[in-house]
């Protein structure tokens, strides 16, 4: 029963929020001479992965109805212990896994104590991005962890039939989550736990181990994110994923993910995000100087998401009728 | 349905109004000069009056020589993956030449070697590019004006005392390598103790509320060491609330204004001019000199300043 | 009783910290415990306990308010150029007008847009900051007159003017929050928004006053922020939305709203500030900073946990003892 109520609203909110992309992608594309080309698409979707990434660990705990703050902080560890491990000489590949295990236990810290310790996870996590960034910075000294070799730059520099890998990461994790969230057991119990947990639990759902996973998923992705990061910056900075959880929240509630949890999803998250990096590059491409941008950007996605709930609210309206 | 298209069409109106303004110009541009040079200089932020001044430098240079300037900068203060994108946008706009002043040394490099491979020539301004090919680099190199600093600082101690340095932020290229010339030109000095330091974030208020807590714990300090002036004059506020004016040093970096004004008035040691508005300036020369396949040298050295109060009046003037 | 009971041991969890905290700072350093450096620590927590107050009330009400910092920037900086030129009262009711403006735009995009609280302060975050970096153009304005900097870093009978402003404000908004209809209705909206609607109250005129306070009260902070910096730039408050969504919840007023309040936040910034100066004092290394911060949240849930725990134990054997008998 609840799934099926879900299921119509994960699908609704998409369109409306597909017509913003395509307007903005539209008036780009007419006003900037270099914008409407294959290589700045294929250059904007580059840009646009890591965010996806990491926006899609947001999206995930707030379809919860929860929030995950320290995922920016997540991002900077898990690229810097990742680079650490490459730099003392371990194979490339091990480094990687560990460096995505970190991103999992550091999930799997802010889980337990959200789901079985009962904590606020506003809370939780807000604590854990402080604390996990500063390990970040302890174990650097605050400094840069320099370039690596070929083949872990491959992950974020590299292409693959004719395709930067960066994009085909982001796009395999795409297709994996919204397989995940739309087609298992699992996804529809995220989305009942976001739209009741008391519910869920009457329905025999055991949302302490969904909330727990969900963070571990979380974690898990951040940690593709920053480790893609640090591949694609091709150098591992203690800060350098600091400040993405906000863009990271942005994305979501953009792509029509509310906080309330149980409505929105993958698909959505995607699309919002993707309104962030084009907004980035066509502004970069006209050259607005950052005030002018900073206005701007604030503009466009009030005007975005103005439309959308205008949009909902009218729609909502024909229903009644 | 046809209320959403009216939505839809609303947002595009909107978005028009937004961007017409900038699409005009610049059109208009390309029509008018289109044989001028198109060269994109990239800063680390523009929240801070260092990067202003390079940048009226780069657009009086760009003015001059007749090139088509554009000034970027992350929207996040110092951000190296903006910075990288940015450089990835301007090789998108096929522009001529790009003008780099890096918010990380290692972290660029990526880009540096995008721009390489689109065969554009990158100026390094500032701040050393760790990798691929630069054509030169116009530098007052942080480490070195700190170091510089810390020495007029040390001479003016008499080379004895307790100092206390106020860091960048934490993690960020160029707060490391102020601190670093700090620190090992004060080594050099055996009578000369570091005691305390702290990041205060480049920023005033913070600057202002750790000094004064670093009072607390070391009230004999004799001089301060500020990363920049921002946080120079965030320190000059808690010691002259602390009633101890005069009684200690302090040295910042960047020659801003109201730093001028307060080594005038006696609140402030000295500071380092770093000749911001010359490094802007040469590097857009160096840019065009490349671009007209005229020589360049390697590496193009701005000369540093001290400010003090013997000199301070003709900063004044300026 | 019990709830009572569980109310005191929270409130009590906080204050535990803060001794723990104090007397730990007073061992370890012989700097810690004197006059000078206590009024030196409630003059730094004047701002950011303001600030907090304003993050406070739209948490107590199920939102966020994430553009105080810029709200601040922007209205401080128009003010500046109206203060610079000597004109005070001016530069203060133009810079408090644009607190008010930004302020009562979130309320109104919240409640009669529909717009989530995040979203619609998050974009007025960034059109504000934008606007001051437009205004300013990247210079600064500095060197205020004597007068206007009083506010902010004068001093009467030995203590600064912050603390005086702070007190007062404290007092009002805990008088408002907590002795009003007003501040019941606040509460209301808070812990549930369609049952206080239906009860008759306007939610929505609620709404959005809270905002326009915290527009007010952003404005009010840049004004006194300006004048005990003695300059105006764009940059200014960028930090203080972390800071005061991090006091907000040392205090112990939960996301879910229509519970905490102002009192409890005073307790957070004035924890916060302690932490910052003590570890200065102590040379801590700033990339420890954070971390501490966050160990000292998490370790206030645990003692709040435990206190939960103790009082429900001592309610059942309360209540057995009460059947027994």
């Amino acid at each position: 029963m609840v799934n099926l109520i879900n299921s119509k609203n994960k699908f609704k909110k998409v369109p409306g929020i597909l017509f913003g992309l395509l307007a903005v992608v539209c008036i780009f594309s007419i006003t900037t001479p270099y914008f409407f080309t294959l290589n700045n698409f294929i250059n904007i979707l580059e840009q646009a992965s890591i965010l996806v990434i990491a926006s899609f660990a947001m999206t995930l705990t707030i379809l919860l109805g929860k929030i995950d703050m320290s995922i920016g902080s997540i991002m900077s560890l898990t690229g810097v212990v990742t680079g650490l491990m490459i730099h003392n000489g371990m194979p490339v590949w091990i480094s990687v896994f560990l460096g995505v295990v970190a991103g999992a236990l550091l999930g799997m810290f802010n889980g337990y104590l959200i789901s079985y310790q009962g904590f606020d996870f506003w809370i939780v996590t807000f604590s854990s991005m402080g604390i996990i960034q500063s390990l970040a910075l302890v174990i650097t000294n605050g400094a840069t962890v320099p370039g690596f070799g070929n083949d872990f730059r491959f992950l974020g520099d590299g292409s693959l039939f004719g395709l930067p890998v960066i994009v085909l990461i982001a796009s395999g994790i795409t297709i994996l989550l919204v397989f995940l969230t739309l087609r298992t057991t699992f996804g529809s119990n995220v989305y009942s736990v976001g739209g009741s947990e008391q519910i869920s639990k009457y329905a025999g759902i055991n949302t302490e181990a969904i909330v727990f996973k969900t963070y571990i998923l979380s974690g898990i992705l951040a940690g593709i994110a920053g480790i893609v990061l640090a591949s694609k910056v091709n150098s591992a900075s203690p800060i350098a994923g600091s400040g993405y959880e906000f863009d990271a929240i942005a994305a979501t509630l953009i792509g029509g993910t509310p906080f309330e949890g149980g409505r929105g999803g993958i698909v959505g998250t995607l699309i919002g995000a993707l309104i962030i990096a084009i907004l980035m590059n066509g502004l970069n491409l006209y050259g607005f100087t950052p005030p002018i941008q900073f206005t701007l950007i604030g503009f466009i996605i009030v005007l975005i998401i103005i439309i959308d709930v205008l949009n909902e609210k009218y729609k909502a309206k024909k229903w009644g009728k | 349905m046809k209320k959403s298209y009216l939505l839809v069409s609303l947002l595009v109106m909107g978005l028009l109004f937004f961007t017409g303004c900038g699409s005009k110009s610049q059109q208009a541009n390309d029509a008018s000069k289109s044989e001028k040079k198109k060269v994109v200089m990239i800063l680390k932020n523009l929240v801070n009056p260092t990067w202003q001044a390079v940048k009226k430098g780069g657009e009086d240079a760009a003015a001059k020589l007749g090139v088509e300037l554009t000034v970027l900068a992350p929207l996040k203060a110092d951000n190296n993956e903006e910075q990288i994108r940015q450089v990835e946008d301007s090789i998108t706009k096929k522009v001529d030449a790009i003008i780099l002043v890096p918010a990380d040394t290692k972290g660029i490099i990526p880009a540096v070697e995008k721009a390489n491979a689109a065969g554009i020539p990158i100026i390094n301004v500032n701040t050393k590019v760790g990798g691929g090919k630069t054509e030169t680099f116009v530098a007052v190199e942080n480490y070195d004006a700190a170091s510089k600093v810390a020495e007029a600082l040390a001479k003016k101690m008499g080379e004895k005392g307790k100092v206390i340095i106020l860091e960048g932020k934490a993690g960020a290229q160029s707060a490391i390598d102020l601190k670093n010339g700090a620190v090992d030109t004060f080594k050099k000095y055996p009578n000369i103790n570091v005691v305390a330091s702290q990041t205060a974030n480049w920023n005033r208020a913070e600057a202002m509320q750790v000094t004064q807590n670093l009072l607390q714990a070391h009230p004999d300090i004799n001089a301060i060491f500020a990363s920049n002036d921002e946080m120079a004059m965030g320190a000059v506020e808690a010691v002259n609330q602390a009633g101890l004016t005069g009684k200690i040093m302090i040295a910042g970096l960047d020659a801003n204004k109201d730093a001028i004004q307060a080594i005038k008035e006696g609140k402030m040691t000295l500071t380092c001019d770093k000749k911001s508005y010359d490094q802007g300036y040469q590097g857009v020369e160096a840019a065009f000199k490349i671009l007209n396949n005229e020589p360049v040298d390697e590496r193009i050295v701005v000369e540093t300043t001290i400010v003090d109060e013997n000199n301070v009046d003709q900063y004044l003037q300026q | 009783m019990a709830s009572n009971n569980i109310k005191l041991l929270i409130k009590y969890a906080r204050f535990f910290i803060l001794i723990l905290l104090f007397s730990g700072f007073s061992l370890l350093s012989p700097h810690f415990l004197t006059f000078q450096n206590q009024m030196n620590i409630l003059a730094q927590a004047a701002l950011l306990s303001m600030v907090s107050y304003g993050m406070t009330l739209a948490i107590v009400t199920g939102g966020i308010d994430l553009s105080m910092g810029s709200v601040l920037a922007l209205s401080s900086c128009i003010a500046a150029s109206f203060l610079k030129s000597g004109n005070i009262i001016g530069g203060i009711l133009i810079g408090l007008i644009i607190g008010f403006l930004c302020g009562s735009i979130n309320g109104l995009s919240i409640t009669k847009i529909g717009l989530s609280p995040f979203i619609a302060t998050y974009g007025m975050d960034w059109v504000a900051r934008g606007l001051a970096y437009v205004y300013m153009g990247g210079t600064q304005i500095y060197g205020f007159s004597a007068v206007f900097r009083f506010l902010g870093s004068g001093q009467f009978l030995g203590v600064p003017a912050l603390i005086y402003e702070m007190a007062i404000m404290t007092i009002v908004l805990v008088f408002v929050t907590y002795k009003t209809i007003y501040g019941r209705n606040i509460y209301a909206t808070g812990s549930n928004k369609t049952a206080t609607r239906l009860s008759g109250v306007n939610t929505d005129k609620i709404i959005i006053s809270i905002y326009s306070i915290n527009g007010l009260l952003s404005a009010i902070v840049g004004l006194l922020y300006i004048s005990r910096l003695n300059a105006a730039e764009a940059v200014i408050g960028t930090d203080f939305t972390l800071n005061s969504i991090a006091a907000t919840l040392i205090g112990g007023t939960p996301f879910s709203g229509g519970e905490g309040g102002v009192a409890q936040t005073f307790i957070g910034a004035v924890i916060m500030t302690l932490l910052t100066n003590g570890m200065n004092i102590l040379g801590i290394s700033s990339y420890w900073q954070n971390a501490v911060v966050g160990f000292v949240i998490l370790f206030s849930l645990f003692i709040e946990k435990t206190g939960k725990v103790l009082s429900e134990k001592r309610f059942e054997s309360v209540s057995k003892t009460s059947i027994n008998a």
